[in-house]
């Protein structure tokens, strides 16, 4: 089998994917056929190297995230059978999508609900000592110079606690930061992966 | 930012340990009542450290706290009798 065989044949069993998605993977492959040339293979030596066609588009079809993935393999049989298992299934998978949608927003709400808790308790603590001293200038105007002393201390112990959680808050916010993307990265794995290099995965595995 | 940290751990120490001070003062200057501690506002009657304030509004702010704690009832107001009626 030379290259153009082994392109279009790969092109042929990943009809499924996108056409984009199609393109990129054959000139992903082209150029591992290229490499593999200048290296002093023959052609037909530097497709075998690689592996048969079916093994190859396999291996790029099984790095895709799950749903898409079955999506692809169904399509591959057949477009009509994809669309009736669609509509057919609607009541099912159209519920479960909400279900899990809702647990997935309602984990997010969660997670920056306790950033916010972390800030009104820092600010809480920061805004008592106002507070403590308009008592404290109160109690100094009575005459009462022992409580303006002890509720001058205590705004300032408060406050000193206010400044802690302020710091304790900026450093989980960021880590809640990290967390709520990590969160939200998870939630879309089903449905969607980040790829960083093209499918280095597929080319190993074919080897 | 080591440094902004280390500034604001700084200022809040400063701050409690001066705090702890004044409150080892006062609580000290006050006999170690405990009462000293305590601040009350409750139907206009505003209570600080134990003793009452008489005139709570001449002091600022503190009459404005002394208003939020009075609760205002309004009692319904009876409708007026009827009239006997006369004998005939």
């Amino acid at each position: 089998m030379n290259k153009q065989e082994f392109l279009d044949r790969l092109g042929a069993l990943l009809s499924c994917l996108p056409a984009s998605r199609v393109a990129e993977s054959q000139a992903f492959y082209a150029e591992a056929i290229d490499d593999r040339m200048e290296e002093g293979m023959t052609e037909e030596e530097a497709v075998a190297a690689l592996g048969s066609p079916g093994a190859v588009a396999d291996a790029i079809l099984d790095e895709m995230p799950p749903i898409p993935r079955a999506m692809a393999k169904t399509r591959r049989r057949s477009t009509v059978l994809l669309w009736a298992l669609v509509i057919l299934g609607s009541p099912v998978w159209l519920s479960l999508l909400l279900a899990f949608a809702a647990v997935a927003t309602a984990v997010y709400l969660c997670i920056w609900l306790l950033a916010a808790t972390l800030w009104l308790f820092a600010a809480g603590a920061i805004l008592a000592l106002p507070f403590a001293l308009v008592l404290a200038f109160a109690g100094l105007v009575e005459g009462n110079v022992p409580f303006a002393l002890v509720y001058t201390g205590e705004g300032l112990l408060v406050a000193a606690l206010g400044i802690l959680c302020f710091n304790a808050a900026l450093a989980a916010s960021r880590r809640l930061v990290a967390l709520s993307q990590a969160w939200v990265r998870k939630a879309l794995s089903p449905f969607w992966r980040e790829r960083s290099r093209m499918a280095p995965d597929a080319l190993g595995a074919a080897a | 930012m080591r440094n902004v940290h280390k500034t604001t751990y700084r200022v809040a120490a400063a701050l409690a340990a001066v705090g702890l001070v004044l409150m080892a003062g006062g609580f000290a200057l006050s006999g170690f009542d405990v009462r000293v501690f305590s601040a009350s506002v409750d139907r206009g009657e505003v209570t600080l450290g134990g003793r009452e304030v008489e005139h709570p509004e001449r002091v600022p702010l503190l009459g404005w706290m002394a208003v939020l704690g009075t609760v205002e009832v309004n009692p319904p107001v009876a409708p007026d009798a009827p009239d006997t009626p006369s004998a005939p």
